[in-house]
C-alpha cells in the first residue's frame, strides 16, 4: 500500500523538553488512523509537523512524499485543536476563504456538511457557541478532496449532540480510495468504532502500532482497554 | 499574485475598524483646525497637523508589529501557517494592507491641512496631470513633505514592525540576544551611514513640486540625494524577503 505518511527518528524539543522522541511512523493511504495518548503525549505536536505548521528538530518527515511545504499543504487539511477561524468572519466567509485559498474545496459537499451540521451561513463565528465552532471547523476540513486529514481533538470539549453530528460528517465524507486521516485525541470510546489503526504515544514516544482489527480480534480488546493497560 | 491579493483582502476586511477610524480620525482633525482657521495663524495650523504626522511612524511601527504578533494571539497562525502561499504573499498583503490604513488618513488629512491653508482653496487645473490636479495649490513643499518624506516614512516603519515581530517569533526562546542584536545593527547603521557621507553627495533631480503659470501647469526639479534613497530601497527589499523567508521556512505556531 502507498506510504502517505513516513516518519524516521522524528524528534521535536520545546526549550529543555522533548515532545518527541524517535517517533517512527508509516500511515499507508485509505485508513482512518487514531493517535491516542494521554495529555502531553505529543499527539498534537506530530499533527502539527505533518501540518507543516511546527518543524521538526531532527528526523525526517515526508507527507505525501515530500517534506512538509507549500506543495503538501496544498492537499492536507489540518483541525488544530484550538479556534484558529478568523473571528470577524461569518460561516460563509469561512467557507468562502477555504475555497479560494485550497482547489480541492468541494462546494457541493461542504453545503451537504452544512446542512448535517446545522450552520447558518450568515453566524458570525465569534458569536459560535464552541459545538458549533468545532462542527466549522471539522466542516472545513472535510469539505476539501484533501489527500491527508488530520484532525487535533475533534472530539474535546464538545457536548453529546455536536459529537454524534462530529462523528457523522467524518464517516460522511471520508472516501477511503482517496484519503486518509488521522485523529489526535485521548477520547477513544466515542472514535474506536472508525479507527482501521491505532498508534499510542507516550511521553514522546510510539508505544504501539497496530491495526485496530488485530487489537480487537486478535488480544480480544477493546482499542480503549487496550490503551488503559498499555498506558496506566 | 492571486494569493496575495486574495490576503490583501481578507487582512483589509479584518481591519475594517481602522480602515474607516483613521479617516474619520483625520477628518475630525481637520474639521478642528477649520474652527481654528481664524485663530491661529497659518504656520500654526500647519505646525499642529505635523506633530500629529510625525506619530504616525512610530505607530506604523507598533502596528506593523501587531498585524503580525494578533495572529499568534488569537491562534489563528494556524490557519495561516497551513495556508499553500508564499511567505512573501502573507507578508506583502500585511505590508500593504498597513500602508493602505496609514495612506488614507493621511491624504484626508493632507488634503484637508491644503484647504485650510491655501489661500485660494483646492482649484482644479485641467491641463496638469490627474494626480497633481487635487494638490496645485500655492504651497507644494507641503505636499512634499507628506508624500515625499512622511508617507515613506511610515511605509518604512511598518515594513520594520512587521520584521521585527517576525524575527521575534522566530527567536522566540532568544529574545535578550535579539534586542541585542537589533541595537547592535541600528548603532552600526549610523555608522554606515557616516562613511557614506561623501558618495551620499551625489543627487538626481526629482520632482520635487507643481508650478502653475496662468493656464500652464509645470513640474519643477528638486535634488534628491541618491545613495540614502537607494540604501533605503535596498534595505526595504531586504527585509521583505528575509520577513517573507523565514514567514515561510522557520515560523511555528
Amino acid at each position: 500500500m502507498e506510504a502517505l505518511v513516513e516518519v524516521k527518528n522524528l524528534a521535536k524539543r520545546f526549550g529543555r523538553r522533548w515532545a518527541l522522541e524517535e517517533v517512527n511512523l508509516t500511515v499507508p493511504r485509505g485508513v482512518i488512523c487514531g493517535v491516542l495518548g494521554v495529555n502531553g503525549a505529543g499527539k498534537s505536536t506530530l499533527l502539527r509537523i505533518l501540518a507543516g505548521v511546527q518543524r521538526p528538530t531532527s528526523g525526517e518527515v515526508r507527507v505525501l512524499g515530500q517534506r512538509p511545504g507549500r506543495l503538501t499543504k496544498a492537499r492536507v487539511a489540518f483541525v488544530p485543536e484550538i479556534d484558529h477561524l478568523y473571528p470577524w468572519m461569518d460561516v460563509q466567509e469561512a467557507m468562502d476563504f477555504t475555497a479560494s485559498f485550497y482547489q480541492d474545496f468541494n462546494r457541493e459537499r461542504a453545503a451537504k456538511l452544512q446542512s448535517l451540521m446545522q450552520l447558518e451561513p450568515s453566524a458570525c463565528i465569534s458569536t459560535l457557541s464552541r459545538g458549533f465552532r468545532a462542527r466549522l471547523k471539522l466542516l472545513l476540513a472535510m469539505s476539501r478532496d484533501a489527500a491527508l486529514i488530520l484532525l487535533d481533538e475533534p472530539l474535546s470539549g464538545i457536548d453529546p449532540i455536536s459529537r454524534g453530528k462530529i462523528g457523522d460528517a467524518i464517516i460522511q465524507a471520508y472516501r477511503p480510495a482517496h484519503s486518509t486521516i488521522l485523529i489526535a485525541t485521548h477520547l477513544i470510546g466515542e472514535i474506536e468504532p472508525v479507527l482501521d489503526r491505532v498508534v499510542f504515544l507516550h511521553r514522546g514516544r510510539v508505544v504501539l502500532d497496530e491495526e485496530a482489527e488485530v487489537v480487537r480480534a486478535a488480544r480480544g480488546r477493546s482499542v480503549e482497554d487496550l490503551f488503559r493497560e498499555v498506558l496506566a | 499574485m492571486k494569493s496575495f491579493w486574495r490576503l490583501y483582502v481578507y487582512e483589509l476586511q479584518g481591519l475594517w475598524l481602522y480602515l474607516v477610524g483613521g479617516p474619520l480620525a483625520a477628518t475630525i482633525f481637520v474639521l478642528y483646525l477649520a474652527t481654528r482657521k481664524d485663530i491661529w495663524p497659518r504656520p500654526e495650523i500647519i505646525g499642529c497637523a505635523t506633530l500629529l504626522l510625525y506619530p504616525m511612524s512610530i505607530i506604523a511601527l507598533i502596528f506593523g508589529t501587531w498585524v503580525i504578533e494578533r495572529e499568534w494571539d488569537k491562534g489563528t497562525a494556524y490557519q495561516l501557517l497551513a495556508l499553500p502561499v508564499s511567505g512573501y504573499a502573507v507578508i506583502g498583503a500585511k505590508f500593504a494592507a498597513v500602508c493602505t490604513i496609514f495612506l488614507l488618513p493621511l491624504v484626508f488629512l493632507f488634503t484637508g491641512l491644503i484647504a485650510l491653508v491655501s489661500p485660494s482653496g483646492i482649484t482644479f487645473i485641467s491641463k496638469a496631470p490627474l494626480f497633481c490636479r487635487i494638490y496645485h495649490t500655492h504651497v507644494p513643499s507641503e505636499a512634499i513633505v507628506c508624500f515625499g518624506v512622511i508617507a515613506p516614512l511610515i511605509f518604512w516603519s511598518g515594513l520594520v514592525g512587521l520584521f521585527l515581530r517576525v524575527v521575534g517569533l522566530w527567536l522566540r526562546p532568544l529574545r535578550v540576544v535579539t534586542g541585542i542584536v537589533i541595537l547592535i545593527g541600528y548603532s552600526l547603521s549610523y555608522r554606515l551611514f557616516t562613511l557614506l557621507e561623501k558618495p551620499m553627495a551625489y543627487t538626481i533631480p526629482w520632482p520635487g513640486g507643481f508650478y502653475v503659470r496662468g493656464d500652464e501647469a509645470m513640474l519643477f526639479y528638486t535634488a534628491l540625494p541618491l545613495l540614502p534613497v537607494v540604501a533605503a530601497l535596498g534595505l526595504s527589499i531586504l527585509l521583505f524577503v528575509a520577513a517573507g523567508w523565514l514567514l515561510e521556512h522557520r515560523l511555528e505556531v
